[in-house]
């Protein structure tokens, strides 16, 4: 029986988690411990530690942390070794003063700005004024440097070792001046990822890599549709086989959103992760399964009913001007469109798994996710335990890309142990991993726009049909007077959820599509026609009578003089509008990402590309991508190039190959040999530049994702003529596919 | 459950295994070394790379019991202090983001440039092709691959 006592206990021992770093001047016994708050210690032998409560999945958002910290409290980020910090019940109150520790939205960067900084503020203060009361000095002719406290009269030092156990006496206070950016030393400068060092000797610990005292493996055969159930199996022959123990069933949880609930099934326990694999595999051929009303359901069969809807009544978000009657009888030419993203998987290079160990009052997991806070309380209600009761250790990701916001595997790792009493390793195959995603949702945009007797773009009817409710309209940032947006929600016939950039990588490959073809129409050069709506929207909320001191209006003029300035620079670097050979052409494309300016100087990141692309003998290519970036103050220049250079291959996948094909309400395609992903061959030529920038920074891992595909498939038009509307390419081959 | 004597980064091991184990999983649930990933299971990623007699062989697909006393190596035995000139260019270059494919990344390309110390484009493409990476960091394997030959040669 384990108490709540000795399950703490156990918890120390299994819970180590991984660290960074060095250890300078190591080898003191017991030296004393200053924590002047939940994450940051400093030990008399001048150990300074960072305690990341951030997910971690390749963003390098702990790196950015540390250099926040490294800023403010005046030492170098390989001096800060780091941690990372389990989620328990101490946390809300982290929380509630430093923000979520959950990672999604490139939202973390944003949150973590200020509070990071001046925490890092808050300590170097505290050891200032304590080397000024040791010194006998006024705490003005105190300085930090390079982890030390100088006295600046004469060469007197103390480290920060020296002075914590003294610090701790003092009183923290929370007003603290912030240094300037122009002061800035750490951050700004390309800083090698915190984590790499270990990465490339093998020893980065994720939580495939974790194991606990008394832990048992198992691998599970999930309902191959979202209402399926086992009928009947036939177990007596893998109960035989070596390393197997048990066969037991778990239930699905059926929540209102796919981001909370999980998929039920058989589980198979046992004393190792290939026993259990090898059992699956045979299992899985035993099971008579009833399929449940999705087993009728197929892509094609979503898709005619996209089909129906066109004709039917529409729910109507936004409207003004007369669309209606500027299509009926004020348009001189038209055209009517229809852009097409299929289901796709995440395919994150780490399958998902997690370690959970629940007891009847007690909940202890081990698990990389993009959410152990959300994942927590949502196990809590799940599990009927008490929050206060759970103890999560986060691990940094083997990728995330939005997939592991939903911790189905948690929950079912969770079922799994309270049934056998037992702490369990649950591994998903990558064939569960590509086959029960949490996909990116199934997208049809149609777009009808018009021009009058002058070739102005004068008239819009946008619909939008989604099986997810994220993003459902496409910020529409070119000004025109007579627009309509309607928008219809579908039931999924698979489970969907959020994947890199969240819903922009359809709407923006839609609307930043169809500016271009509206500007052929027109006759007109794609960056000008651009600038020239573009103008118009900012021009109309710089009307006289605007309302300068609401928000929206203020985020809507920084953010389109934003888009203005960074196509006008790109066009500077690719030298728009010169002559290219036959067959060459460059395609255009800009997006927005975040949160409309919220907590961050009412402005998003912004990114605009053009794709350099050939086309001969039935084949395209990319000669170079050039990318130009305003996401604010740039934390961490390597870091940012990294996410634009991964966000253009994260795209080129959908780009070439095909998504996620559903017959019987099963998902077809189950491992990389048939859900194919771009490889070192396909990457293509990438030029990035940052627009210098003192705003507030932006996270930068999903603000490239929105344009590539417009940018590419605009540039498949300049080169060809042939005008690609649906995902993946088909009417051309890619030449390094 | 069967006897394998094996030789990984130069030690001897004695494991008690199902002969069909593949070598990944006797290397990351029987001996605990973790370094090499599970990624599809198919010899399709790479990510399970390690060199067998100095071959990259992708170890999710090698049963236990045709592996013999052929020499092992693993990301933990591919230097001894992580300073095998693929692992220094691989830090230097800032490769990794999420990490978990880079030790099969850097087994296949310390493989490649043992064969070919000054390899070319298209033979960089071609030693590469089998090892995903989702993070999309192959502009950086390239740049790091072609540093260090750089390292090699001084």
């Amino acid at each position: 029986m384990i108490t709540r006592r000795n399950f703490i206990k156990i918890s120390g021992l299994a819970g180590g988690g991984l660290m960074f770093g060095f250890h300078l001047n190591a080898g003191v016994e017991n030296p004393f411990v200053y924590k002047p708050n939940l994450f940051i210690e400093i030990t008399s032998d001048n150990l300074i530690t960072l305690k990341i409560l951030e997910q971690e999945m390749g963003q390098g958002i702990g790196t950015s942390i540390v250099m926040f910290l490294a800023e403010e409290l005046e030492v170098d980020v390989d001096r800060v070794k780091t941690e990372f910090l389990p989620y328990t019940k101490n946390i809300p109150d982290y929380t509630k003063k430093y923000g979520d520790c959950d990672s999604g939205g490139s939202y973390s960067t944003i949150r973590k700005w200020e509070s990071m900084r001046k925490a890092g503020a808050m300590v170097k203060d505290i050891l200032i004024r304590t080397a000024a009361r040791k010194l006998k000095v006024n705490v003005t002719d105190c300085f930090a440097k390079n982890g030390y406290v100088f006295n600046k009269k004469n060469t007197t030092k103390y480290s920060y070792g020296e002075l914590c156990e003294a610090a701790s006496h003092e009183e923290l206070f929370e007003e603290v001046k912030l240094k300037g950016i122009a002061s800035f030393k750490t951050i700004g400068k390309s800083t090698p990822d915190i984590k790499n060092q270990f990465v490339v000797k093998g020893n980065l610990k994720y939580s495939i890599d974790e194991s606990v005292p008394d832990m048992v493996y198992a691998a599970v055969i999930l309902n191959p549709t979202k209402d399926a159930k086992v009928k009947e199996y036939e177990a007596d022959e893998i109960l035989t086989m070596d390393g197997v123990s048990r066969i037991i069933e778990i239930d699905s949880v059926v929540k209102d959103d796919d981001f909370n609930g999980s998929e039920g099934g058989l589980v198979i326990v046992g004393s190792s992760t290939w026993s259990v694999f090898k059992a699956k595999r045979i299992l899985e051929k035993k099971i008579i399964w009833d399929f449940g009303d999705f087993g009728s359901k197929s892509f094609n069969g979503i898709k005619e009913e996209f089909k129906k809807a066109l004709q039917s009544p529409l729910t109507e978000s936004k409207q003004w001007g007369s669309p209606d009657e500027f299509f009926s009888s004020k348009i001189v030419r038209e055209i009517s469109v229809t852009y097409e993203v299929p289901y796709l998987a995440h395919a994150l290079m780490e399958p998902l798994n997690a370690i959970v160990h629940v007891t009847d009052e007690t909940c202890e997991i081990w698990a990389g996710t993009q959410s152990p806070q959300y994942t927590s309380i949502n196990l809590s209600r799940i599990l009927n335990i008490p929050i206060e009761n759970f103890i999560f250790h986060t691990y940094p990701s083997g990728g995330g890309f939005g997939r592991r916001f939903c911790t189905d595997f948690v929950t079912q790792a969770a079922l799994i142990s309270r049934q056998i009493k037992k702490p369990v390793k649950l591994t998903w195959t990558r064939e569960d991993e590509i086959q029960h995603g949490r996909y990116q949702s199934l997208r049809e945009e149609h777009y009808r726009g018009g021009l009058d007797k002058d070739d102005e773009f004068v008239a819009l009817h946008y619909k939008g049909f989604s099986t997810s409710k994220y993003a459902p309209g496409p910020n529409f940032v070119y000004n025109l007077p007579n627009y309509k947006e309607e928008y219809k929600l579908f039931d999924s016939i698979v489970h969907d959820g959020t994947w890199r950039s969240v819903g922009q990588f359809h709407t923006m490959f839609g609307r930043e599509s169809f500016i271009d073809e509206m500007a052929h129409l027109a006759g007109k050069d794609p960056l000008e026609f651009r600038v020239k709506y573009l103008q118009k929207e900012l021009d109309y909320y710089n009307r006289p009578d605007a309302d300068t001191e609401n928000d929206f209006v203020k985020y809507r003029r920084n953010q389109i003089t934003i888009y203005i300035n960074v196509l006008n620079f790109l066009k500077e670097k690719v030298s728009w509008g010169r002559k290219l050979p036959a067959g060459e052409g460059l395609g255009l494309a800009i997006s927005d990402y975040g949160f409309n300016g919220k907590q961050v100087g009412h402005r998003n990141s912004v990114c605009a590309q053009v794709a350099h692309i050939k086309v001969s003998n039935g084949e395209w290519e990319i000669k170079n991508i050039t990318v130009v970036v305003d996401c604010g103050l740039v934390v961490n220049p390597s870091g940012a190039n990294a996410q634009v250079e991964g966000s253009i291959n994260w795209v080129l996948s959908p780009m070439i190959y095909d998504g996620i094909d559903i017959e019987k309400g099963q998902v077809l395609p189950s491992n990389f040999h048939d859900f194919k992903v771009l490889r070192i061959s396909g990457a293509p030529a990438v030029e990035i530049h940052f627009i210098p920038s003192t705003d507030h920074p932006n996270g930068m891992g999903e603000t490239a994702v929105p344009p590539v595909a417009p940018a590419i498939l605009n540039g498949i038009f300049a080169a060809s003529g042939i005008r690609v509307r649906r995902l993946p390419i088909k009417e051309l081959k890619y030449k390094y596919a | 459950m069967e006897k394998y004597s094996l030789n990984v980064n130069k030690k001897k091991y004695s494991v008690e295994v199902a002969p069909d184990t593949p070598l990944l999983w006797v290397l990351r649930d029987t001996l605990k070394m973790y370094g090499t990933k599970y990624g599809c299971g198919i010899a399709q990623c790479g990510a399970c790379t390690v060199h067998v007699n100095g071959l990259p062989m992708r170890s999710c697909s090698i049963p236990i019991r045709s592996v013999g006393n052929k020499a092992i190596v693993t990301i933990e035995g591919l230097s001894e202090d992580g300073d095998h000139s693929v692992q220094r260019a691989w830090e230097e270059v800032d490769v990794p983001q999420c990490g978990y494919c880079q030790s099969g990344q850097i087994m296949s390309a310390a493989a490649l440039l043992k064969r070919i110390p000054n390899p070319t484009d298209d033979e960089i493409n071609t030693a590469m092709k089998g090892n995903i990476c989702r993070c999309g960091t192959y502009p950086r394997i390239r740049q790091a691959i072609k540093l260090a030959v750089k390292i090699q040669k001084s």
